[in-house]
């Protein structure tokens, strides 16, 4: 247990969460607009260029980034652990990603391997030294944490991930040779997505839940449970993966019952919430649920029409971790702005429903709802591809002009 | 039989918790009296809570482990932070001001839930820890209050 965590400002400078914060929607931006110029067949093909240029745009640039910020913010408060104090190492994470995610997608996109491998260059000294810099601390926490089992897990497949991930960039550029190159680009697929973003989540949702919108805690069992089966599907799917490729079918047997226990029992738990007045973070859970749950419905029908494997990325990460991680900046950011405020010794200051528009996230979480509907639309009906992208791009927009007016409230009132 | 202190305050966070979403909701479906009263309730128990810290387990806790400006001292200034918000919650369910009243209440849940991880996740843990011996009397004590 790390007492010193209770130190004076408990947590890091407004400014490390917030740097990560207000530049996510600026890649959603970009993503928006690459996916706008982006044929809908294009993107069906999984592994081209454009396609993997996306994805990373997405999921480096959007949801890493916000993950980032996040943990900078709740790991003092969740797990007793001190992060994001040298402003300076945070500063540099920051940089290189801001750096590199671009460079590296551009790159990808127009298969132009220098550029790619630069960016591939710095996003991997960006996460190595973020990594570096939390990983000791994560594993020295008291696992009797409700969110620490997870949280180890979700840090030990970022690891995996970023060895994988410059592995697989070493071999597209022909620098190295892989001969499991495809095997490895799905291990690091999955081990991203389950490993680093689900097991995060799942972490975090077990401690705030509860405390953000009252509802019965997860019981002792479910706590036990969800974890045990999220490590076991990951380890077996590892062994299987590599020794009985035809048998790892068992394995997402395993992680889709933990995906639906977990989506069973947040929902379950938000429908029992003693809070009920309207609360857009609450939809945007709901959302997140909803197309979670869709994404494992995807994942089967896609053993009979393997577009529907596509439909379940898209609906897991865009969908599930998307939605997810907006509505958290959303309870995150106007929590900051009167904390840095309140501590300062500032009480004439609005209320942290003031700090962000309310009808203004209203109306970018209906955006954003419409975009994942009309982007799973446009695989059976294309033409609404663009439809969806653009109704992407007012959505991001909007997410970008939300974050920085809680910014705006902080530098105006400092 | 000894009684865990960390057990004891965490249900006692959930209460305060309850009573307040109790009161959101009276106020949410515009019954003003009994949301005055509702917040009443929740603010005897709050500051009832914040007493029994400050009066019996922080300074057990301080003599204990000598940590006089440690731990104890941070969550005494949050203390006060938590008594102002309550303060101007009741004002706002007396003038009837929803708008007002549903800003505060959200600001005072989300820092409280981060005041009360803080202290379940670490503070109780310790005095549990420091203070095992005399847990079961420091409960009691808490329980007068």
């Amino acid at each position: 247990m790390n007492t010193s965590s209770l130190s004076l400002d408990q947590g890091p400078n407004i400014s490390v969460p917030f740097r990560f914060f207000y530049t996510a929607p600026l890649f959603f931006i970009f993503f928006a607009i690459a996916l706008f110029f982006t044929p809908v067949d294009v993107i069906e093909l999984r592994f081209s260029s454009q396609t993997v240029s996306l994805v990373h745009l997405f999921t480096l640039g959007v949801l890493t980034l916000i993950m980032f910020g996040a943990l900078f913010q709740m790991l003092p408060v969740l797990m007793g652990v001190v992060v994001g104090g040298n402003i300076v190492v945070v500063w540099f994470i920051h940089l290189l990603l801001l750096f590199g995610i671009p460079i590296f997608s551009f790159g990808l996109y127009f298969e132009i391997d220098t550029l790619m491998l630069i960016g591939a260059f710095s996003i991997a000294i960006g996460i190595f030294v973020f990594l570096l810099n939390i990983s000791i601390d994560v594993y020295r926490a008291d696992r009797k944490g409700k969110s620490v089992p997870l949280m180890q897990v979700s840090i030990a497949s970022l690891w995996i991930v970023l060895l994988l991930g410059i592995l697989i960039s070493l071999s597209r550029t022909g620098i190295i040779e892989l001969e499991y190159h495809e095997a490895l680009s799905n291990f690091h697929i999955v081990i991203a997505l389950f490993g680093w973003a689900f097991a995060l989540i799942v972490s975090v949702s077990l401690s705030i839940v509860p405390m953000f919108y009252v509802t019965p805690e997860y019981t002792p069992g479910c706590r036990r449970v969800i974890p045990f089966i999220i490590i076991g599907a990951l380890v077996s799917f590892a062994i299987l993966f590599f020794i009985y490729p035809s048998l790892s079918i068992l394995a997402e047997f395993v992680i889709t019952q933990g995906v639906l226990m977990y989506a069973y029992q947040t929902i379950k738990r938000l429908r029992r919430r003693r809070r009920k007045i309207p609360d857009v973070t609450v939809s945007y859970w709901h959302t997140s649920m909803i197309t979670l749950l869709l994404s494992v419905v995807f994942w089967w029908v896609g053993y009979i029409e393997p577009l529907f494997f596509t439909l379940s990325f898209i609906s897991f990460s865009i969908g599930f971790l998307g939605s997810l991680l907006q509505g958290m900046m959303y309870k995150i950011i106007p929590f900051l702005v009167w904390f840095h405020l309140s501590s300062s010794g500032k009480w004439d200051i609005p209320t942290i429903k003031e700090i962000i528009n309310e009808e203004d996230m209203w109306v970018q979480l209906r955006l954003y709802q419409l975009f994942i509907t009309l982007f799973l639309l446009s695989f059976l009906f294309p033409s609404v591809k663009i439809v969806a992208a653009s109704i992407l791009l007012v959505s991001s927009i909007s997410l970008f002009i939300n974050v920085i007016s809680g910014w705006r409230v902080y530098s105006s009132l400092r | 039989m000894s009684q865990h202190i960390s057990i004891y305050l965490t249900e006692d966070h959930r209460h305060c918790d309850m009573l307040l979403a109790q009161a959101e909701e009276l106020v949410f479906e515009k019954k003003f009296k009994e949301a005055i009263s509702a917040i009443g309730e929740f603010s005897k128990a709050m500051i009832n809570h914040l007493e029994r810290e400050e009066l019996i387990l922080f300074p057990a806790f301080e003599e204990r482990t000598g940590m006089v400006d440690g731990p104890t001292q941070v969550m005494r200034m949050e203390h006060d932070q938590v008594r102002q918000l309550v303060e101007q919650l009741s004002e706002a369910a007396v003038t009837e001001n929803e708008k007002k009243f549903f800003g505060l209440s959200e600001t005072l849940l989300i820092f409280v839930q981060q005041h009360n991880s803080k202290e379940e996740q670490m503070l109780y843990q310790m005095a549990d820890r420091h203070l095992a011996d005399i847990s079961a009397e420091i409960v009691e004590k808490m329980k007068d209050i």
